[in-house]
């Protein structure tokens, strides 16, 4: 109970901060200090300023420290063009080094830090870092300003320009004190929900993190719900057309009553080569017996004509009640009578789950239309079977032989065969 | 050869054991309502139990014709060997063993011109067939388990008719009235599995 408790607000806080602000990605490291000895960081974590200041800047003990501000650096940045960064990644492995991946308002430093008794020098791409002047005594903070890379179009070039510059400053620059250099961007390079993010990342996020696409192909009304895996596929004699779920127009109704149970489902139109359908509805009607469920037909109202579905290839029934039925094959359903122009209508459901009677907001568990053991492997099963059985009872007689022992005579002479020369 | 008997009952149980464990397999996980043998009845396709019917009737009948014989002759043959009047005589208890195997014969050929393929069409095509499905293979284990131990106890009745007919010839029409009441059985399931064939009809025709 209060794990459950601490588990949602933990999600939930993760989720204000991730709306909250931008987190850009900060890369601490000090070649003059010996690895390790720092405090873990993980992924998701997301640092604001001030922890960030405290418990993550201060173990470094920054006498000097050289900020790279690059206009917009992400994570994305760091792990794709990798190659680009390769005396960033250089230098984050053999020195004293912490990386970041989220942190809040990071370049807030530059502000921050003067009050804190440091002394700031501001870089610029393009002045010469030669006459800089750092005083022994104090604490220096040396800021430098990276080429812009969100106006260069290669973003690949943009970073190995950056990398070059880092290179360049910290080999002049760097020889004079012990500086504890940290590389950081003004503001994420790729948004999060833009479409660069949505590309790259992986799918397993939290469902709470991304706001969900409304499932049309889910249907629900009182009791009754249905899943279509793909659309609904609708025949007209000979042509076929998908229907787009896109269409469905929302508020799907149905109700159960005793033993009857229905839910209907009402698309806006649908277009067939030959003509145009303005109204397009179906109507699952279910029936309960016994404690167990089944679909009985499915009317399919095309404009005026009402047309009547039944299951053909999959028997829709003698499902259990509290279990709902789910087919990833294809359920065919078939119409005997035609509608007054005299067009056959078919219906095709390429995967399905569906339960009536069910009051709960979710399926329960699947009853699947193909079972472990087919009909065909019991027949053969018991075929076999039998056939076992006849060579046992073979086995067992044969093993029951008896030679005749009646003339043995233990006692007696054994026969001597003479051997022929 | 004694141990491959202790094979044969291991392996009956190893058997037994698989069907146990299916069927513990499909408790546990829940799918108990799977264990359905309505569905199979109704499933499974009457071409197996007509089939199977018909391979019943003429193994099993044989079986017990067999078996009856060699009861039998084994008796007639030993005994023939101190009382040679006896052989033509007890030929007759091998006559009924035989005609236990006709009847197997019959039922299995009637049964084999009833097997017939059909093409789900009109309602009732279904129900018709599997109903012939049934009847057939009913038919089968009717006809074949009575002739089974019908054969058998002829056999078992000719062979000590055949014996006491070589100690003393008078015996041998008395216990000839035995082996026509135990012949008598095979009879009776012959008569019913020809009631049962009857109304078996397979085919695209209701």
């Amino acid at each position: 109970m209060a794990g459950s408790i601490l588990t949602t607000l933990a999600l939930f806080s993760l989720i204000c901060a991730s709306l909250a602000k931008d987190h850009v990605p900060v890369l601490i490291w000090n070649t003059q200090q010996a690895q390790g000895g720092l405090p873990a960081v993980s992924a998701l974590q997301y640092i604001n300023y001030g922890t960030f200041q405290s418990k993550y800047l201060e173990p470094f003990k920054p006498k000097n420290i050289l900020l790279f501000l690059q206009d917009a650096l992400s994570v994305e940045d760091l792990s794709s063009h990798a190659s680009e960064l390769h005396h960033l990644n250089h230098w984050m492995e053999t020195s004293h080094s912490l990386y970041l991946p989220n942190v809040e308002n990071a370049a807030h430093l530059a502000h921050d830090l003067p009050s804190h008794g440091y002394n700031v020098v501001v870089l610029e791409p393009g002045v010469p870092s030669a006459g800089l002047n750092l005083k022994q005594q104090d604490k220096n903070l040396v800021v430098v300003k990276l080429p812009s890379t969100i106006t260069n179009p290669s973003r690949r070039r943009a970073l190995q320009k950056a990398d070059e510059v880092m290179e360049n400053v910290i080999s002049k620059v760097g020889a004079q004190r012990a500086f504890t250099v940290i590389f950081t961007g003004l503001k994420p390079s790729v948004e999060d929900r833009s479409e660069q993010y949505e590309e790259r990342i992986r799918v397993a996020r939290s469902l709470q993190a991304v706001e969900a696409s409304p499932l049309t192909s889910f249907h629900n009304s009182s009791c009754v719900k249905i899943y279509l895996y793909n659309s609904t596929v609708l025949t007209l004699n000979e042509e076929q057309i998908v229907i787009d779920e896109s269409k469905a127009s929302g508020g799907d109704t149905g109700h159960c009553l005793n033993d009857d149970a229905n839910i209907l489902i009402k698309y806006q139109s649908v277009d067939f080569p030959s003509r145009k359908l303005h109204k397009v509805q179906f109507t699952y009607h279910f029936r309960k017996a016994l404690g167990r469920w089944s679909l009985t037909h499915i009317d399919g109202l095309f404009d005026n004509d009402v047309i009547g579905f039944m299951p053909e290839n999959s028997d829709i029934s003698g499902i259990p009640l509290g279990l709902s039925y789910a087919c990833a094959q294809t359920v065919k359903f078939g119409a005997n009578e035609t509608d007054q122009n005299g067009t056959h209508y078919g219906m095709i459901l390429n995967g399905v789950q569906m339960q009536p009677f069910s009051l709960k907001p979710s399926f329960d568990d699947a009853w699947d239309c193909v079972g472990f053991f087919t009909v065909s492997i019991w027949m053969s099963l018991l075929a076999t079977l039998l056939m076992v059985i006849i060579l046992s009872i073979g086995m067992y007689m044969l093993s029951d032989i008896k030679t005749m022992d009646r003339f043995d005579d233990p006692k007696g002479q054994p026969i001597m065969v003479p051997v022929a020369d | 050869m004694g141990y491959v008997r202790s094979y044969v009952e291991y392996g009956f149980y190893l058997y037994l054991l698989l069907l146990a464990a299916i069927g513990i397999g499909y408790t546990i996980t829940g799918q108990g309502e799977r264990i359905d043998f309505g569905w199979f009845l109704s499933s499974a396709s009457p071409y197996f139990f007509g089939a199977l019917g018909i391979g019943l009737t003429v193994s099993l009948s044989v079986v017990g014709a067999a078996m009856g014989i060699h009861t039998t002759g084994v008796s007639i043959v030993g005994g023939g060997v101190r009382a040679p009047r006896i052989k033509t005589k007890n030929l007759i208890s091998v006559i009924f063993c035989e005609a236990v195997a006709i009847y197997g014969l019959i039922i299995a050929i009637i049964l084999a011109g009833i097997l017939v393929e059909y093409k789900l069409g009109d309602e009732g095509v279904l129900e018709q067939n599997q109903l012939s499905g049934y009847l057939m293979f009913a038919a089968g284990l009717t006809v074949g388990f009575t002739n089974l131990f019908c054969g058998l106890a002829v056999g078992i009745v000719g062979s000590a008719a055949a014996l006491a007919d070589a100690a003393d010839g008078s015996l041998f029409v008395r216990i000839l009235i035995i082996e026509i009441f135990g012949s008598a059985i095979g009879l009776f399931g012959l008569i019913v599995g020809i009631l049962q064939t009857s109304k078996a009809k397979m085919g695209n025709k209701t």
